[in-house]
C-alpha cells in the first residue's frame, strides 16, 4: 500500500528516534526511499523543528530534537484514535 | 406524533442532548487533529461526521429547552399535567404548527441523518459522495427515521467486523458507541410506546457518548 506523506515523514522520525542519530544513507535504506526525496522530507523535518543536522569527524547524522519525540507520541495517540475506529492512517 | 414522558424525566433529555453535544464537539476536535495530520478521506468523513451530529444534538437541546421554556409545552404546562394526571404526561407534537420547536427538530433530523451519512462513507470502500445527499431529501418525509437507521446499521456491522478483526478495547468501545446510538434511532419510531421508553433511549443515547468518549480518553494516555 502507497504511504502516506505523514507516513513517510514518521517512519524517518521513529528511525532516528529508534538509533539515536542516524546517518543519511542509513535513513535512506531505512525509510525505503529515493536520495532526492529522502532529502525534501528531511528538509521538511528540519524545517518543522523535528530534527537537527549534527556534524561529526565532517560526517553529517541526524539528530531528533524534544519536538520531534513530542511528535512520535502524538502521532501515536492518533494511531490508536483511527484504527480504533478501524481506519488505515 | 405523541411523545410519552414520565414527570419525572421532565428536563432530563435537554441537559442529555447538551450533554451529548459537548462530548461530541470534543471528539470531533480530536478527528480533526487526525484529519490534519493524515490528509485522509475517510478522516475527513469521521471528522464531518461528528461535527454535523454535535451540532444536531446542540439544535436539539436547545429546541428542547425552549419547549420547556416557551412553548405551549412549557413548564406550566406539565405543572397543571402533573396535577391532573397520575404519573405520565402525553404531549402531541402533531397538534402544533410550524414554529421553532419544529424548526429545531427538522435541522436536528437533517444534519443528524447527514452525520450517519458520513460515517457511511468512511466505511464504504467506493466514493460515493451521492448517498450524503440523498438522506438529506428524503429526511424531509415521515420515514427519515427508516433512513437513519439504515445509515447507522451499516455503521453498527463495519464497527462490528472491525472489532472481530482485532479485538481490543478501543475498537469494542466504538462498536457499543454505534449500537448505543442505532438503539436510540431505533426508539425514536416508537415515542409513543411507553413512558419508559422514552427514558431507556435518553439512557442509551448517553451510554453511546460516553463509549466514545471513554475510548478517546483512553487514547490520550501515553
Amino acid at each position: 500500500m502507497r504511504r502516506s506523506k505523514g507516513q513517510i515523514l514518521i517512519d524517518i522520525l521513529r528511525y532516528i528516534n529508534q538509533k539515536g542519530s542516524a546517518k543519511p544513507t542509513h535513513i535512506l535504506y531505512a525509510a525505503n526511499l529515493s536520495h532526492k526525496l529522502m532529502k525534501d522530507y528531511l528538509g521538511i523535518l528540519m524545517e518543522k523543528g523535528f530534527i537537527i543536522q549534527t556534524f561529526s569527524s565532517d560526517k553529517v547524522r541526524y539528530k531528533i530534537t524534544k519536538k520531534g519525540i513530542d511528535y512520535i507520541i502524538e502521532y501515536q495517540k492518533i494511531e490508536k484514535l483511527s484504527s480504533a475506529f478501524g481506519l488505515p492512517i | 406524533m405523541p411523545i410519552v414522558s414520565p414527570t419525572w424525566f421532565f428536563g432530563f433529555d435537554t441537559i442529555v442532548y447538551f450533554a451529548c453535544a459537548v462530548i461530541g464537539f470534543f471528539i470531533s476536535s480530536r478527528t480533526s487533529k487526525l484529519y490534519s495530520v493524515s490528509h485522509n478521506r475517510t478522516h475527513r468523513f469521521l471528522f464531518l461526521g461528528f461535527s454535523l451530529l454535535s451540532v444536531a444534538f446542540l439544535i436539539l437541546g436547545l429546541t428542547s429547552w425552549y419547549n420547556y421554556s416557551f412553548s405551549k409545552y412549557s413548564i406550566f404546562y406539565f405543572k397543571f399535567c402533573l396535577q391532573t394526571s397520575t404519573n405520565s404526561c402525553t404531549v402531541n407534537l402533531s397538534e402544533a404548527m410550524f414554529d421553532l420547536d419544529d424548526l429545531g427538530n427538522s435541522l436536528f433530523f437533517i444534519l443528524s441523518t447527514a452525520a450517519y451519512a458520513f460515517f457511511v462513507m468512511m466505511y464504504f470502500p467506493k466514493k460515493i459522495y451521492f448517498t450524503a445527499f440523498l438522506p438529506l431529501l428524503l429526511s424531509f418525509n415521515q420515514y427519515f427515521y427508516t433512513i437513519s437507521i439504515f445509515l447507522l446499521s451499516y455503521v453498527f456491522f463495519s464497527s462490528l467486523f472491525n472489532f472481530l478483526q482485532d479485538k481490543n478495547r478501543y475498537r469494542l468501545l466504538v462498536l457499543l458507541g454505534f449500537i448505543g446510538l442505532t438503539i436510540y434511532e431505533f426508539c425514536l419510531v416508537f415515542p409513543y410506546v411507553s413512558a419508559a421508553l422514552y427514558v431507556d433511549y435518553h439512557i442509551f443515547l448517553l451510554f453511546s457518548f460516553i463509549s466514545f468518549l471513554t475510548m478517546v480518553t483512553l487514547v490520550q494516555k501515553k
